[in-house]
Formats: structure tokens, C-alpha cells, sequence
């Protein structure tokens, strides 16, 4: 919630959550964001989780 | 080399210092030695002196004055040879008998030279006494002596000589020949130079110390060979390596740009972007490894909580492993133990991943996959196993070399660095890692040592 709005990359969110200062070459963030999906927004139509092509993440709130 | 002055080589130098050093003691010792004859042949010469003397003295005592002129003459033939003279004259200074008329010496011994109208101009030594007012002079020559002194002079400085030329012909053959060996080490590495890492330095029997070195510079060949020979394979598979994905890129992009239908061309393009993100993800892990290897890491080593760090993993990784439908279990879970590790956490980090997607990706479905640590008085080990198909005992140690791949087909995910970016790890850890089979399936186990 501390980045609200902003995009976060996939580096950035390992290296903030995982501490992961290499790439895993796994799909440690698009498992934990699928799953963060299923648990915030699956029960609602508007998704606060949003993915941006080939960039990154970003959570905000309905506008 | 071969135009170093012979005067610059470092053994004709030693051997021209010793002997130097040789020589000077030598002739110290001579000096000392000669000094000795000399003064042995003179108190010789004196003994002998008085002993003529005693001759007559003793002749003049038992049978008076005429007993000591008999006995005078009674050396006649050795008179003739100048080697002795004898001068006895009354109280009144009139010459008695003897072979010389001496006059005016000192009483006691002293000595007489030669004077110039005599045939063999010689010195003598006198002895000069009173007998009941008879007075008895007595010589014998020095020509005996002086030859003797002479002959140890000349023994000696033949010695002096001796020496001086031996010393210096084998100072030059040693000189010599450790410079042609040097020549032959200094033609041997300049052909390592040049780039011919299979010469080795000749090794003779001998076992010196040249030969010692040279086994050394053997060894250190070996090794360089080795590396030089590593590096170029590691070029090599680099560049064959890079070749396939670039070929399939450009195919691809090829086909994209051919391509009439949008959605067909941005397909192609996001295909032709994994294959550049694979390239790059070859290229990290390459970087990664040099990184690694370079040992850089190692000033930040800390101490490592191993099961509080294998724990964390499992909770990110065993949701990740679930979906990839296999599982993923923490053995013996001592995630409230402690048992520490000298290192930098980031790297066993990575370990621990590579080593659950290696497993990861070579399982069939519904594999087990088990991570944990076993800890021992004084040590302590990451395993990581799986139930899947292992590796085969004979390709057990290739499988840490940079983009060795049990499938040859290379059409599993992956760059093939996995495994050696793990060895790099464990090696600049001090850590042991060792494969083996789970029957079915592999074990890899790195064993660190404990840091109490």
C-alpha cells in the first residue's frame, strides 16, 4: 500500500518481499501475485491488482 | 640470454667469491706454515752448530789441545765441501788448526756473510767460544737450510697454483654448463611464451635446485594448460551456446517482419523477446559465475542461520512448486534451531533455488521434491532431493560444467548454468557438494562447515 499507483517491477518486488538479489528464473512473482489475486480481488469486478505488459505491477484503489 | 656476459653469470661469480675467499686463507695458512719451517730449519741449523762444536770440545777435554786439532782435522773431507769450518787458535791469537782463519766474531753465535773473493760466497752460521784460553770457532753453512726453505717456498706456491687453477677450471665448467641449462629453461619458456603450453622444462636426475624450480614451473604449466584449455572450451560452448538462440531469433523476427497478419507479427515479436531475454539470462548467469568465482563476494560473508534460511525458502518456494503441480516438503524442519555458517546469505539463497527449480524442472508431475538441513558436530548440510529420474553416476560430475545439459536436445527451459553457478557457490563457501542417487532420484548435498 506504500506504492500506491506506482508501477513495482519484478526486481523490485524481489528484492523488497524475497530480499532476491538475482533472478530466480522461476515464476516466483507471477505465483505470488496469482494467488495475492485470488484472495483480493477474485470476489469483486474491479481488480486493485493491475498488470502492466511487460513492466511490472501496480495496486490502486477505484478511480 | 645467450649474449649475457660469462662474467655476468650468477655461477662463475659465486664460484670466483669462494675462491677468492679460498685462496686468501690458503696463502694465510702458507704464510703461517712457512714461517713455522723457516724458524724449525734455523734452530736445525743451530743445533747442529753446537753439536760440532761439542765435537771438539769434548775431543779438547779428554785428550787436551792436540785431541781437538786431530779431531779438527780428522773432518778434513767434509772441510773440502765448505759446509763446516773450524778455527782454533792458542792464547796468543796464532792459528792452531782448521780449515778457515776467522777473526773478529762476536762470542756466542753469529752470523757470517761471504766475502768477495770467495768461490761460493755463502753465509754461515758461527759459534765462537773460550776453552781454557784456546779459542775455538765453529760454522756450519747455510746453503742446507736455505735450500730446504726454498723448496717449501716453492711447495707451497705450487700448492697456491694448484688450487687457483683447479678452482677456477671447475668454477668455469659449473659456470658453463648451469648456463647452458639455463639457456635450455630460458628456450623452453620462451616457446610457453610464444604460446606453446605443452613444453615442459627438462627435469634432470639430480633432483637440485634447478630441478626443483623447474618441477615447480612443471606444475604451474599443468595447471595454466588446464585453465587455458578450460577457457577455451567455456568459449567455445559460450558461442554455441549463443548460436542456436540467435539463429531461432532471427528466424523468428524474420517471420514477424514477413508477416501480414498483426496478430500473427506480435506473437512472433513477444516470441522473439523471450529468446532475447533467455540470451540475457545466459549472459547473467555467465556473469554471475566469473562474479562468483572471482571471489569478490567474500568480504561480505556473515554469519548464515542455515535452517532459518532453507525454512524461508520452502514458504516462497512451496506455493510455486505446488503449482507446477509436484510438491514441495521442509525435511526435518528445525526452523527454531540454529546451527550457523560462515557465508553471504544472498548466494546460499540462490543455491537453495537453483538447486528446487533444477529439481523442478527435470520431475515428472507429481514428484516429490524435499528440502532441509542436517546438521553434525561440525558440520552442516543443505540436501535437497527429489523422486524423479537422477542422474546417471557416470555424468554425475559433468553435470557442474558451464552448459552441460543431460538432454541433448536442449528443449527443457534453462541455460544450463543452473548447476554451475551452485559449484561456484559451494566453493567459495569451502563447501563439499556431492550427488547421489535416492533410488529413485537424485540427492545433492553440499556440506559446509560449521561456524559455532
Amino acid at each position: 500500500m506504500r506504492n500506491e499507483g506506482r508501477i513495482l517491477t519484478k526486481t523490485m518486488l524481489l528484492e523488497r518481499i524475497w530480499n532476491f538479489n538475482f533472478d530466480p528464473q522461476s515464476t516466483v512473482v507471477e505465483t505470488h501475485i496469482s494467488r495475492l489475486r485470488a484472495k483480493i480481488d477474485k470476489p469483486f469486478d474491479v481488480p486493485l491488482l493491475r498488470n502492466t505488459r511487460n513492466t511490472g505491477y501496480t495496486i490502486h484503489g477505484q478511480r | 640470454m645467450a649474449n649475457a656476459s660469462i662474467a655476468r653469470s650468477a655461477s662463475i661469480r659465486v664460484a670466483a667469491f669462494y675462491i677468492s675467499l679460498f685462496l686468501l686463507s690458503f696463502l694465510g695458512a702458507n704464510f703461517v706454515a712457512y714461517n713455522m719451517v723457516a724458524a724449525y730449519l734455523y734452530e736445525r741449523l743451530d743445533s747442529n752448530v753446537m753439536e760440532r762444536f761439542r765435537e771438539i770440545s769434548s775431543a779438547y777435554e779428554a785428550n787436551g789441545v792436540d785431541g781437538a786439532a786431530l779431531m779438527i782435522r780428522s773432518h778434513g773431507p767434509a772441510i773440502r765441501g765448505q759446509e763446516t769450518l773450524y778455527t782454533l787458535k792458542d792464547p796468543n791469537g796464532d792459528f792452531l788448526a782448521g780449515n778457515i782463519d776467522i777473526s773478529a766474531v762476536p762470542p756466542g753465535f753469529s752470523t757470517r756473510a761471504p766475502t768477495s773473493h770467495e768461490v761460493a760466497p755463502n753465509n754461515y752460521r758461527l759459534y765462537r767460544k773460550n776453552l781454557d784460553g784456546y779459542d775455538l770457532t765453529v760454522g756450519v753453512s747455510y746453503d742446507d737450510t736455505n735450500r730446504l726453505r726454498s723448496i717449501a717456498l716453492i711447495s707451497f706456491g705450487w700448492g697456491t697454483a694448484i688450487v687457483l687453477a683447479g678452482g677456477l677450471g671447475a668454477g668455469a665448467v659449473l659456470a658453463f654448463r648451469t648456463r647452458r641449462r639455463i639457456t635450455r629453461l630460458s628456450e623452453v619458456m620462451q616457446s610457453v611464451g610464444a604460446g606453446d603450453l605443452a613444453t615442459r622444462l627438462p627435469v634432470s636426475l639430480r633432483s637440485d635446485d634447478i630441478d626443483v624450480l623447474a618441477t615447480e614451473v612443471n606444475v604451474a604449466l599443468a595447471q595454466l594448460q588446464a585453465s587455458v584449455a578450460a577457457m577455451t572450451q567455456v568459449a567455445t560452448d559460450i558461442a554455441h551456446d549463443l548460436k542456436t538462440p540467435v539463429g531461432r531469433l532471427f528466424l523468428t523476427l524474420e517471420g514477424a517482419s514477413e508477416s501480414k497478419d498483426q496478430t500473427a507479427t506480435r506473437s512472433l515479436i513477444e516470441k522473439a523477446m523471450s529468446e532475447v531475454s533467455h540470451i540475457a539470462g545466459t549472459f547473467e548467469g555467465l556473469l554471475r559465475i566469473s562474479q562468483i568465482e572471482s571471489g569478490a563476494r567474500r568480504s561480505r560473508f556473515a554469519k548464515v542461520n542455515l535452517p532459518e534460511l532453507v525454512a524461508e525458502l520452502y514458504d516462497i518456494y512451496s506455493h510455486i512448486v505446488d503449482d507446477a503441480e509436484r510438491s514441495l516438503v521442509l525435511s526435518n524442519d528445525s526452523r527454531n534451531t540454529a546451527s550457523f555458517i560462515w557465508g553471504d546469505a544472498d548466494l546460499l539463497k540462490q543455491m537453495c533455488v537453483n538447486l528446487v527449480v533444477n529439481a523442478m524442472r527435470h520431475t515428472p508431475r507429481g514428484a516429490r521434491i524435499a528440502i532441509g538441513v542436517t546438521t553434525q558436530a561440525n558440520r552442516c548440510a543443505i540436501v535437497v532431493s527429489d523422486n524423479g529420474p537422477g542422474i546417471p553416476a557416470a555424468e554425475r560430475q559433468q553435470v557442474f560444467k558451464r552448459f552441460y545439459r543431460l538432454e541433448k536436445s536442449r528443449t527443457t527451459e534453462g541455460t544450463g548454468l543452473g548447476l554451475s553457478v551452485v559449484k561456484a557457490i559451494s566453493d567459495i563457501h569451502g563447501a563439499t557438494i556431492s550427488l547421489k542417487d535416492n533410488r529413485p532420484g537424485l540427492i545433492v548435498q553440499t556440506e559446509f562447515p560449521r561456524k559455532l
